[in-house]
C-alpha cells in the first residue's frame, strides 16, 4: 500500500507530467504496465474495468449463442421399427450430443451449464459493474470537479476484487461448470454435484463480487457528497450523477444481505448444516425470499445507471434541459427505495395468498417512477435541436426497447397472469428487455458518447450507426418471438422442446447471430479509432457538464488545470454557448414569447 | 482499515515534529477537515453493511426458531449463560477503552492512547480464548456440531442440528469479526509507535473504534439471542 | 383485431381459469399498445420535425411543468391499479375449487410426474420405471415417455402435490395455471377443465394405443404437462398429458387401469409395489395393520390419540393455543389442504404440533409409510368425515386384500385377515 501512495497520490502535484494526458505511457513498457496495475487514478482504474467487462460480455455473449444453437432444433425420439422387426430409437435435433455428448442427459446437462454460465457472467461479471465501475468512475469525479474519488485504494482494491471474483467463476466454469440456473434455487444447488467443488466456487464468485460492488458503492455515495466543485449544489448535478447515487445506495444496502445468504448457501454444501434443506427441517422457500430481497433490488442496480446516462444522452443531443429535472431526480430515489419491497413477485408460485397480493400491488407501484422519466425524456426532445448521431439512435432504441420491457413488467406484476407467464419464455424475453435492450443498449449508447473524452479519438460514425442498426433489429428478432412462445407456455431452462415451439426458437436464433455481427462492428469501430481515429476535441458533442467544459480530451493526470467553479447549470443550453466550440456552431435559441417562464 | 485514505508524512519529520502534526491530507481532498468527515462517512457506509449483514442472519434465526422452537428452546437451555454473560462485560470493557483510546489521541495522551490500544487488544484475545476453551471445545467434544457433524447422543429434538448449525453461525461469523478486529487493533499500535495519531489526526484510532462498537453491539444482540430466550 | 391479436398470442385455453386470465392480459396488451404507440409516436414526431439541420436551432421551452407531471403519474397509476385488482381478483378465484371435486394425487421425482386417482389406479409413474405395457397411461412422446393424466369433463379437479426430491413446477398452459411443488410440503392446484371436444393442443403423439382408440370417437383432448421450475438434467423432459375424457369414458378408463392383473401379497400390497386399492380403503388397511388404529379409534371412543371419527375438516386446537385454519400452512388454499398438510407432518414429524389435551408419545413414520399409504390415510379420514374423492365407483372388493389375502395363505396373512378391511360403512 505504503508504494502505491508515494508513487501515486503522494505525487499529485509536483508530478512534472501531472499536465499531460493520463493515456500518456512511462518511459518502459514495464514502468507502464506497473503504473497501470498500481495506480489510484480513477480514470485508469475505470478504463481497466471497462476492458475488462467487455472481455467478459464477449464470454457472456458466446455463452449466449451456444444456447440459441442448441434451441435451433427441438429434440425428437423417431421410432421406427425396421425390416427385421428390431424397434430402432434415435434422437435426432439435439446439438450438443452431436458435438459428441454421450447421451440425451448429458447434452442437457451441458445446455444446462451453458445458460447458467450465461446468467452469471451476464449479472455478476457484466450488468451490475458495468456502467458504475468504468464510465461512472471514470465520469464521476469529472462532473463533479474533483480530482478522484473519495478512496482511490479502495478503488483500485474493488477491481482487483473484481478480478478474484472473475477468477472464481471461470475456474469453476473450467473444472466443468455448473449448472444451478444462476438464481441457485435450494435444495437443487446444495444437491447437484454433491461433494464437488465447483459450485462453492461459484458460489464464492457471487460473494466475492458483493464485497467489489460494495466498496464501489461505498466510495460513490462519500464522493458525491463530499467532493463536488464549489458552487455545485445538488440540483447543480447532472443527472447521470444522481442515477449513480441511487445506484450506490442499493448496492450499500442490499449486497450484504446475499452475502449472509451465499454464506450460509456455502455452509449448507460444505457442512450440510440444514437451514435450506426440508429433510432435515429446513426451509428451501427461505433461500428464494433472500435471493430475491437482494436480486430484485439489483435489478435495478442494473437500470439506474442505463437511465443515468439516457438523461445525458438525451440532454447534450437534443440541447434542451431534460424537462422535469427534480421528477428524473426524484424518481431514481424513490426507485432505489420501492426496489426492496417487491422481491416477492419472483415468487408468485411458492408462496401464500397474502403476501402475493402484496408483492403484486408493490410491483406496480414501482413501475411509476420509471414511467415518469420515459415520458420525460421523450418530452424533452420537444423543440430540441436533435442531432442523430450515434449515441442518440442509442438513446432512442433504449427508450424503443426499455419501453416494451417495462411494460412486459406488468403482465408478470398481473397475479393471474404470472400464475400462466412465471418461468415461461416470456419471463425471459421481459428481462433481456430491460437489462440488454435497457443497461447494455444504454451502455453501449454512453460507451460512444465519451470514447472521445475517455480515449481522446472519435471513433467512425457511420460504421457506427450501421452497428446501432443490426444490434436493434437483430435484439428484436432474438427476443420479440420469444414473448409470443411464452405465451404459448414454453417454459424456459429448457434444453428441448415440443416440436411446435421451433419457428419461433429458429427466429430468436438467427436474430442472435445479427446481434453478434452488430458487436464485432462496433468492436471493430472501437479499436480502428484507437489506433487511426482523428484526434478528438476537448467538447465534440457540446455539452455543458464539467467533463466537456473544463477537462481535456483525455483528461489530464488530475483531470482540470484549475480547480473548476461552477457557473452554470449542466443544461443550461438555451443560456450558454459550450466553450471549445466554434461560435457559429451553437446559436442561442430565440427569447421565449412574452409571458412564458423557463423556470 | 483499508478505506483509510494515505497518510503522508513528509518534510515535516525534519523539523521532528510528530508526524500527526504535520499531516498531509489526500492531494484530492480540499482540505484535512474534508477528508475526515469522507472518511467517517464511509466507515459509516461500511458499518451500515455489517449490520445488514447480521440482521440478514438474525433473521434467518427468527424463522428456524419460529418453525422448529422446541429445538431451539432445548438448545439454548444447553448453552451455559454464564459464560456468555463474562464475554459480553469482556467486549463491553474493550468497548470503553477503545472510547478512551480516541480520547487519548484528541488529546495528545500518546501514552494513554497506546495503553488502551494494547488493553482493548488484549480484551479481545481474553474474548475469543474464552469462546474457544469453555464453548466451542467441549461442544465440540460432545459432538454438539451443525449439521451432518452432529453426534450429540442424548439429543431431544430431531432438529437440534438445526439449531447448532444456527449458533456455530453465528457465533463463528461474529468471532470471525473479532479477529479481523484484533488485527486492526495491531495496525494501530504500530502506526501509534511511530506517532502518527494526534489531535490533528486520528481518523484511523476513531474508524476502528466505530468498527469495534458494532462487534460490541452484534454480540450485545446474539448473547440474549442464544442464551437466555428460553 | 382484438380476436387477431388473441389468436396470435394465444392457444385456446380450457379450464374455467383460462377465459379470465386471457381478457386480463389481453387488457393490459391494450394498455401497453395504446400507451407505447402515444409515446412512440410523439418520439418519432419529435425527432423528425427537431432533427439538427442548418438554421434549426432548439426553442425556448418551460422546462418541468407540475399540472402535466402529475398527470402522467396519475394515469399509469388508475390503469394499473385496475389491472392489480383484476389480477388478484382471479388469482383468488383459481385457488378454491368449486363444488365437491375430483382428487387426484400428484407426486414429482426427477424426472416424471405421477398420479394416483382415488380409485387406487396410477398412470405413468410406476409404469414409466418399470417400463411394462406402455398402453397403461404412458404415452411415447418426442424424447421421452410421458405419463397421461385424464380427467373428468366439467368436474372440478384438485390435485395435490408432493415432491420427492427437489422443487419442481406442475404447469398446464392450456389450463393458465402453475403451482410449484416442494419436498418438505404439500401443495394444491384446482381448476375445472372444460371440454373434451376439440383439437389436441399437445402436438404430435407417437405410438399410443389409447388414444387411438379414443381417437376413432374424436373423444379426449390432449394438453401438454410441463415442469417449470428448473430441476437438474431431464428438467426438459419432465413433462406429461393431460387428458380431457367425458364422465363416462373417464370412469372406464379409471377402472381399467386400476385392476392391474396383479394379486395381492399378505401385506395388502402387491407384487407391483402398491396395492390398487381405492385410496381410502389403503388408508383403511394402513390404518388398521400400521399400528395408528392403537391409539386413533374411527368410531370417537377415546384412546391415547385424537379418534379419526368427527375429526378431519374441523378447526382443532393444537397444545399451543393455535387453531388448524388455512393460514397455518402458507400456499394453502382451503381447509382441507391444510388438513392433508396437517396429517402429512403429523405422519412424518409428529411433534411438530400437537392435538390440545394429548402426550407427545406418537413415533415417526417416516420410513414406514410411503407417500402414496399417507395419501390413503387422508383419504380414508375424508371418508370417515364422509366425504367422496371421486365420480369413480369403488372397485368391487373382491380384489381387495380381504379377499387377496387368503389366497397367498402365508402365515402374516393369517395375521392380517381380521383387520383387513370391511366394505365401506355407507
Ligand atoms: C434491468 C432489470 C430489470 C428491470 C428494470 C425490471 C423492471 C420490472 N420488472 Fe423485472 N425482471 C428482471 C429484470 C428487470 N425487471 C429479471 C432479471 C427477471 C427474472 C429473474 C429470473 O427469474 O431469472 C425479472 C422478472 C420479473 C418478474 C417475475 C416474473 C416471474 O418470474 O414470474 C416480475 C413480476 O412482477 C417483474 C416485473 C417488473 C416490473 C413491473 C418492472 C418495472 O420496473 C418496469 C417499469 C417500466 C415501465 C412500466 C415501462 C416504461 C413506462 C412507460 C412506457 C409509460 C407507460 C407506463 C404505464 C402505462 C404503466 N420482473
Ligand atoms: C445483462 C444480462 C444479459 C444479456 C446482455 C444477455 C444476452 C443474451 N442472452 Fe441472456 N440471460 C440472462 C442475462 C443476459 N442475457 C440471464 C440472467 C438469464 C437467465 C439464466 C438462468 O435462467 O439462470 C439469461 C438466459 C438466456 C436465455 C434462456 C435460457 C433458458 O432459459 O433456457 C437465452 C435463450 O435464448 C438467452 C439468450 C441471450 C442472447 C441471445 C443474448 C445476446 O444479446 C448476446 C449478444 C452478445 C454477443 C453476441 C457478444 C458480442 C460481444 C462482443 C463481440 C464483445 C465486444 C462488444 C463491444 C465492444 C460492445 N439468455
Ligand atoms: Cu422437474 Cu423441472
Ligand atoms: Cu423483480
Amino acid at each position: 500500500m505504503a508504494s502505491i501512495t508515494g508513487t501515486n497520490v503522494g505525487s499529485h502535484g509536483q508530478d512534472a507530467h501531472a499536465h499531460e494526458s493520463y493515456l500518456a505511457p512511462k518511459s518502459t513498457m514495464w514502468a507502464t504496465i506497473i503504473d497501470w496495475a498500481t495506480t489510484v487514478d480513477h480514470k485508469k482504474i475505470g478504463v481497466m474495468y471497462l476492458v475488462t467487462i467487455l472481455f467478459m460480455f464477449f464470454l457472456g455473449g458466446i455463452a449466449a449463442l451456444a444456447v440459441r444453437l442448441e434451441l435451433l432444433q427441438p429434440t425428437r425420439t423417431i421410432v421406427s421399427t425396421l425390416a427385421d422387426g428390431t424397434v430402432k430409437t434415435e434422437i435426432v435435433g439435439q446439438l450438443f450430443r452431436a458435438a459428441g455428448a454421450a447421451n440425451v442427459a448429458a447434452s442437457n446437462d451441458l445446455y444446462n451449464k451453458i445458460f447458467t454460465l450465461h446468467g452469471l457472467i451476464m449479472v455478476f461479471l457484466v450488468i451490475v459493474p458495468s456502467v458504475p465501475a468504468s464510465l461512472g468512475n471514470f465520469l464521476i469525479p469529472l462532473m463533479l470537479g474533483a480530482k478522484d474519488v473519495a478512496f482511490p485504494r479502495l478503488n483500485l482494491a474493488s477491481w482487483y476484487i473484481y478480478l478474484t471474483g472473475s477468477f472464481f467463476a471461470i475456474a469453476s466454469a473450467l473444472v466443468g461448470g455448473v449448472d444451478t440456473g444462476w438464481t441457485f434455487y435450494t435444495p437443487y444447488s446444495t444437491m447437484t454435484d454433491d461433494g464437488h467443488w465447483k459450485v462453492v466456487f461459484m458460489i464464492m464468485a457471487a460473494f466475492v463480487l458483493g464485497f467489489s460492488s460494495i466498496l464501489t458503492g461505498m466510495n460513490f455515495v462519500v464522493t458525491v457528497h463530499k467532493l463536488r466543485a464549489p458552487g455545485m449544489g445538488w440540483f447543480d448535478m447532472p443527472l447521470f450523477i444522481w442515477g449513480m447515487y441511487g445506484t450506490a445506495i442499493i448496492q450499500v444496502l442490499a449486497t450484504p444481505v446475499i452475502g449472509i445468504t451465499l454464506l450460509l448457501l456455502i455452509f449448507e454444501r460444505l457442512f450440510h448444516i440444514g437451514i435450506f434443506d426440508p429433510r432435515m427441517g429446513g426451509d428451501p422457500v427461505l433461500f428464494q425470499h433472500f435471493f430475491w430481497f437482494y436480486s430484485h433490488p439489483v435489478v435495478y442496480v442494473m437500470i439506474l445507471p442505463g437511465m443515468a446516462i439516457m438523461s445525458e444522452l438525451i440532454a447534450v443531443f437534443t440541447r434542451k434541459k431534460v424537462f422535469g429535472y427534480r421528477a428524473v431526480a426524484f424518481s431514481s430515489l424513490a426507485i432505489a427505495a420501492i426496489a426492496f419491497v417487491v422481491w416477492g413477485h419472483h415468487m408468485f408460485t411458492s408462496q401464500g395468498e397474502v403476501a402475493s397480493a402484496i408483492f403484486s400491488a408493490l410491483t406496480f407501484l414501482v413501475a411509476l417512477p420509471s414511467a415518469v422519466k420515459v415520458i420525460n425524456w421523450i418530452v424533452t426532445l420537444y423543440k430540441g435541436s436533435i442531432d442523430l448521431k450515434t449515441p442518440m439512435w442509442y438513446a432512442l432504441g433504449f427508450l424503443f426497447l426499455f419501453s416494451i420491457g417495462g411494460l412486459t413488467g406488468l403482465f408478470l406484476g398481473a397475479l393471474s397472469v404470472d400464475l400462466h407467464l412465471h418461468d415461461t419464455y416470456f419471463v425471459v424475453s421481459h428481462f433481456h428487455y430491460v437489462m440488454m435492450g435497457g443497461t447494455i443498449i444504454a451502455f453501449i449508447g454512453g460507451l460512444h458518447m465519451w470514447w472521445p473524452k475517455m480515449f481522446g479519438k472519435m471513433y467512425n460514425e457511420f460504421w457506427g450507426q450501421v452497428g446501432f442498426w443490426f444490434v436493434f433489429l437483430g435484439f428484436n428478432l432474438t427476443f420479440f418471438p420469444q414473448f409470443i412462445m411464452g405465451v404459448h407456455g414454453m417454459p424456459r431452462r429448457y434444453a428441448s422442446y415440443p416440436d411446435e415451439f421451433q419457428i419461433y426458437h429458429a427466429l430468436s436464433t438467427y436474430g442472435s447471430w445479427m446481434l453478434l455481427v452488430g458487436f464485432l462492428v462496433h468492436l471493430g469501430n472501437f479499436v480502428y479509432s484507437l489506433v487511426a481515429g482523428p484526434k478528438a476535441p476537448p467538447n465534440p458533442w457540446g455539452g455543458l457538464s464539467l467533463e466537456w467544459t473544463d477537462a481535456d480530451s483525455p483528461p489530464t493526470t488530475h483531470n482540470f488545470d484549475h480547480d473548476p467553479v461552477v457557473t452554470h447549470g449542466p443544461y443550461d443550453f438555451d443560456d450558454v454557448v459550450p466553450p471549445q466550440t466554434k461560435p457559429g456552431e451553437f446559436p442561442l435559441p430565440a427569447p421565449l414569447p412574452a409571458g412564458v417562464r423557463a423556470h | 482499515m483499508a478505506s483509510l485514505p494515505a497518510d503522508k508524512h513528509g518534510s515535516g519529520s525534519i523539523l521532528n515534529l510528530p508526524p500527526s502534526e504535520t499531516y498531509r491530507h489526500a492531494e484530492h481532498f480540499r482540505n484535512a477537515a474534508e477528508e475526515f468527515d469522507a472518511v467517517k462517512m464511509g466507515v459509516w457506509l461500511f458499518l451500515a453493511t455489517e449490520v445488514l449483514l447480521f440482521s440478514g442472519l438474525f433473521v434467518f434465526y427468527g424463522v428456524m426458531r419460529m418453525l422448529h422452537p422446541e429445538a431451539f428452546i432445548h438448545g439454548s437451555s444447553l448453552l451455559d449463560w454464564r459464560w456468555g454473560l463474562i464475554n459480553t462485560i469482556v467486549l463491553l470493557l474493550s468497548s470503553f477503552t477503545v472510547a478512551d483510546a480516541v480520547r487519548c489521541a484528541q488529546s495528545n495522551d500518546q501514552k494513554g492512547l497506546r495503553r488502551n490500544i494494547i488493553i482493548t487488544g488484549v480484551l479481545g484475545v481474553a474474548f475469543l480464548l474464552i469462546k474457544f476453551i469453555f464453548e466451542y471445545a467441549p461442544k465440540y467434544a460432545e459432538g454438539k456440531l451443525p449439521g451432518k457433524f452432529f453426534s450429540y447422543p442424548n439429543w431431544e429434538s430431531a432438529y437440534e442440528p438445526l439449531w447448532w448449525a444456527m449458533y456455530w453461525g453465528a457465533t463463528g461469523i461474529h468471532a470471525s469479526h473479532v479477529v479481523i478486529g484484533l488485527g486492526l487493533f495491531t495496525w494501530l499500535f504500530i502506526r501509534a509507535r511511530k506517532g502518527h495519531f494526534g489531535p490533528k489526526h486520528y481518523t484511523a484510532v476513531e474508524g476502528v473504534g466505530l468498527y469495534w462498537h458494532i462487534v460490541d453491539i452484534v454480540w450485545i444482540f446474539l448473547f440474549p439471542m442464544l442464551y437466555l430466550i428460553h | 383485431m382484438n380476436d387477431l391479436l388473441r389468436n396470435i398470442w394465444f392457444k385456446p385455453g380450457n379450464s374455467n381459469l383460462s377465459a379470465d386470465v386471457d381478457w386480463l392480459f389481453m387488457y393490459i396488451l391494450w394498455v401497453c399498445i395504446i400507451s407505447f404507440v402515444l409515446l412512440m409516436g410523439a418520439m418519432a414526431y419529435f425527432v423528425i420535425r427537431y432533427r439538427r439541420r442548418p438554421g434549426h436551432v432548439q426553442q425556448r421551452t418551460p422546462n418541468h411543468n407540475t399540472a402535466l407531471e402529475v398527470t402522467w403519474i396519475v394515469v399509469p397509476l388508475i390503469l394499473v391499479t385496475f389491472i392489480f385488482f383484476w389480477g388478484f381478483q382471479g388469482y383468488m378465484s383459481g385457488q378454491v375449487a368449486v363444488g365437491t371435486a375430483e382428487r387426484l394425487n400428484v407426486s414429482a421425482k426427477k424426472w416424471a410426474w405421477g398420479v394416483t386417482y382415488a380409485n387406487g389406479a396410477q398412470s405413468g409413474e410406476s409404469i414409466y420405471f418399470d417400463n411394462v405395457v406402455l398402453d397403461k397411461g404412458v404415452v411415447q412422446h418426442g424424447n421421452s415417455k410421458m405419463p397421461v393424466f385424464i380427467v373428468p369433463e366439467g368436474q372440478p379437479v384438485i390435485f395435490t402435490m408432493s415432491s420427492v426430491d427437489v422443487i419442481h413446477s406442475f404447469y398446464i398452459p392450456d389450463m393458465r395455471i402453475k403451482m410449484d411443488v416442494f419436498p418438505n410440503r404439500l401443495t394444491s392446484l384446482t381448476f375445472t377443465p372444460l371440454s373434451a371436444e376439440g383439437p389436441d393442443q399437445a402436438g404430435v403423439l407417437y405410438d399410443d394405443p389409447i388414444k387411438q382408440k379414443a381417437a376413432a370417437t374424436g373423444m379426449g383432448r390432449d394438453h401438454y404437462i410441463f415442469c417449470a421450475e428448473y430441476c437438474g438434467s431431464n428438467h426438459s423432459e419432465m413433462s406429461g398429458i393431460l387428458r380431457v375424457l367425458p364422465k363416462d369414458e373417464y370412469q372406464k378408463t379409471l377402472q381399467e387401469w386400476a385392476d392391474v392383473d396383479d394379486t395381492f401379497g399378505p401385506d395388502g400390497v402387491s407384487k407391483k409395489g402398491e396395492a390398487r386399492l381405492p385410496l381410502w380403503q389403503l388408508g383403511q388397511y394402513v390404518h388398521s395393520n400400521k399400528g395408528c388404529s392403537q391409539c386413533h379409534s374411527v368410531d370417537g371412543s377415546k384412546g391415547s390419540g385424537p379418534s379419526w371419527k368427527g375429526y378431519y375438516g374441523t378447526e382443532i386446537e393444537f397444545a399451543d393455543g393455535k387453531k388448524l385454519t388455512t393460514s397455518t400452512y402458507n400456499g394453502t388454499p382451503d381447509i382441507e389442504a391444510a388438513w392433508a398438510q396437517y396429517i402429512r407432518e403429523s405422519i412424518i414429524y409428529p411433534a411438530v404440533k400437537l392435538h390440545a389435551g394429548f402426550a407427545n408419545q406418537m413415533p415417526s413414520y417416516a420410513d414406514q409409510l410411503s407417500e402414496k399409504q399417507i395419501m390413503g390415510v387422508v383419504a380414508y379420514m375424508r371418508h370417515i368425515a364422509g366425504k367422496v374423492d371421486s365420480i369413480v365407483p369403488d372397485k368391487a372388493p373382491a380384489s381387495t386384500p380381504a379377499a387377496g389375502a387368503p389366497t397367498a395363505g402365508t402365515p402374516a396373512a393369517a395375521a392380517a385377515t381380521p383387520a383387513a378391511p370391511s366394505p365401506a360403512p355407507k
